[in-house]
């Protein structure tokens, strides 16, 4: 039965993935593991355990012992991992199997999955368009029926971002409740891991399994989950609806209708874009300072000169990649630090506090994932347009809140594309998050899956 | 800081600060981003109307001490050593800092 799924996963895999480019290694022997598994069915960890036989794709920032963890960079091409992420061991005790590690943007630094040094993940809804990143090959996957799952990890939107644009579901979960221990960071203070599927329930699944306290991440002391589950008193956001595509308005309140909610303002939120972007662009270039060619990575031009590591990191690191640690040194550079990095630690303040205060009169807040419908690849994007795209999602990493992307199409919509419906909920209030996601996934209105 | 734009030059020179050895075109291409970006980037300013007092750490974090124990080199040790772009022994072999 096992091994019977993880043959029909490899199939697809084959029939699909050279044009899609969703995958970067396949492990074959997951065959081998299904079989284990199978003997293993009766057991009672197999029938307490929903997620037992499931079958995964790991983002490949997330380390699996033994595989090649490349962050979909040259500088990591020929680095494996020595241990395995905490959230792996986590799926490998429930009986999960691993099959592949998913396609990214270089060091998650981006927004659409054109910037992996392994070519770029296409959109398995229509090939033209792109598929959303930074977790371009998570999403994709699970649309493509490479897998049951997949993780991804959420910096300032790339788990939500992709889930929209491959209309699959897709969830952040509250900062410091799911262990970063074995992820690749991008920005230490913004970064979680989480879960997309096809369906909340999976989602669900998921997430309960892989959250909890863990010692090698001091971060996950900060979580404290309020579980309760309560009928949705919804505010939408007033300034990111009004900023958004027509046909993305027009899905949101479709989803809307004979739904109860207030249209509220949170003047300034537009700027959370800038306050993101100088927030992880500090912390990005301080934790890429370890790739130097000498500790990861196989190097082979390592030589004896200091200057080296300049060349190496030249030549090895992308176009995106570089302009971010540049501009974190510059705004944290010793000149500029008070008017520029300074600032951003406060205008975060400022952006967390708003939030906080709209939680004191609501219990969830809808707004579209994306402003806009997926681009095509040929449209040519400037390295501002592409922060800009992250405009409605960066503000829960910002304050830390949980977030989920739920796909929805309404009967109106002729297009190929659905929209992402996004909920966020207070700080700890994950469960809250994805039972808000589970009533808008169900509605009848919505047509995405048919 | 609306008005700034930081010239190619600087850029090389932070570039440099950062272990970078840019080319000369993309430090041209990056004046021209970077313009932009800083531009926009600017309107933050409007979100701070006065300074705020900064705490060490965003997240109120509590701190976890481990069990003052010696732990044997474990195998992962030896993993994270192959893995090292030149080795000499159990030693990464690095550039040199002194000429």
């Amino acid at each position: 039965m096992i091994k019977e799924r993880v043959e029909k996963f490899l199939e697809e895999i084959k029939k699909k993935n050279k044009r899609l480019n969703a995958l970067i290694d396949v492990y074959e022997e997951a065959l081998k593991e299904a079989e284990e598994l199978e003997k293993a069915l009766k057991e009672k960890r197999a029938k307490e355990n929903p997620l037992f036989g499931k079958v995964a794709v790991i983002k490949n920032n997330i380390a699996i012992k033994g595989k090649r963890l490349t962050c979909a960079s040259k500088m990591l091409e020929h680095y494996y991992a020595t241990y395995d992420a905490t959230v792996i061991k986590k799926l490998k005790e429930k009986g999960v199997i691993i099959l592949a590690s998913a396609n990214m943007d270089e060091f998650a630094c981006g927004s659409d999955n054109t910037k992996s040094a392994f070519g770029p993940v296409k959109n398995p809804i229509d090939e033209a368009y792109v598929p959303g990143g930074s977790s371009g090959g998570s999403a994709c996957a699970v649309k493509a029926g490479f897998c049951d799952f997949s993780l991804g990890s959420d910096t300032g939107g790339s788990i939500r971002c992709p889930s929209a644009f491959c209309n699959v579901v897709g969830f952040k979960p509250s900062y410091g409740c799911v262990s970063r221990y074995g992820l690749v960071d991008l920005g230490m203070s913004l970064d979680q891991i989480g879960p997309i599927a096809n369906d909340v329930e999976t989602v669900e699944q998921v997430f309960l399994a892989i959250r909890g306290f863990d010692e090698n991440d001091n971060t996950t002391s900060i979580y404290k989950a309020n579980d309760a589950i309560e009928k949705p008193k919804i505010a939408v956001v007033k300034e990111i609806l009004d900023g958004s595509e027509e046909t993305v308005k027009e899905e949101l309140l479709d989803a809307l209708k004979h739904e109860k909610y207030d249209l509220i303002s949170i003047p300034g939120i537009e700027k959370a874009v800038a306050v993101y972007y100088l927030n992880v662009c500090a912390e990005f270039s301080s934790c890429m300072q370890r790739y130097d060619g000498i500790r990861y990575g196989k190097i082979k031009e390592l030589d004896e000169k200091m200057e080296t590591i300049n060349e190496i990191r030249q030549k090895y690191l992308g176009e995106e990649v570089k302009r971010r640690i540049i501009l974190g040194t510059f705004i944290t550079s010793k000149e500029w630090v008070d008017a520029w990095y300074k600032k951003a630690i406060m205008a975060r303040q400022i952006i967390k506090e708003k939030l906080k205060k709209v939680f004191l009169s609501y219990n969830c807040i809808i707004m579209p994932t994306m402003t806009t419908m997926p681009w095509k690849f040929n449209e040519k994007k400037s390295p501002l347009q592409m922060y800009l795209a992250d405009i409605a999602t960066v503000t829960a990493n910002l304050a830390g809140l949980p977030a989920g992307s739920v796909p929805y199409k309404s009967e109106h919509n002729k297009g190929k594309f659905g929209i992402g419906i996004q909920v966020i909920t207070d700080y700890g209030r994950d469960l809250h998050c994805l039972n808000v996601m589970k009533h808008f996934y169900k509605k009848k209105s919505n047509k995405v899956n048919e | 800081m609306k008005d700034e734009v930081i010239k190619k030059e600087k850029i090389k020179e932070i570039a440099d600060l950062a272990r970078i050895k840019i080319s000369e075109e993309e430090a041209e291409k990056m004046e021209k981003h970077f313009k932009e970006i800083l531009e926009y980037f600017s309107s933050i300013n409007e979100l701070v109307k006065e300074n705020i007092e900064l705490k060490s750490h965003f997240f109120e974090a509590v701190t976890v001490i481990r069990e003052d124990k010696f732990i044997k080199q474990s195998e992962e040790a030896n993993k994270i050593v192959n893995e090292f772009s030149k080795v000499k022994g159990r030693y990464a072999k690095a550039p040199k800092t002194l000429k």
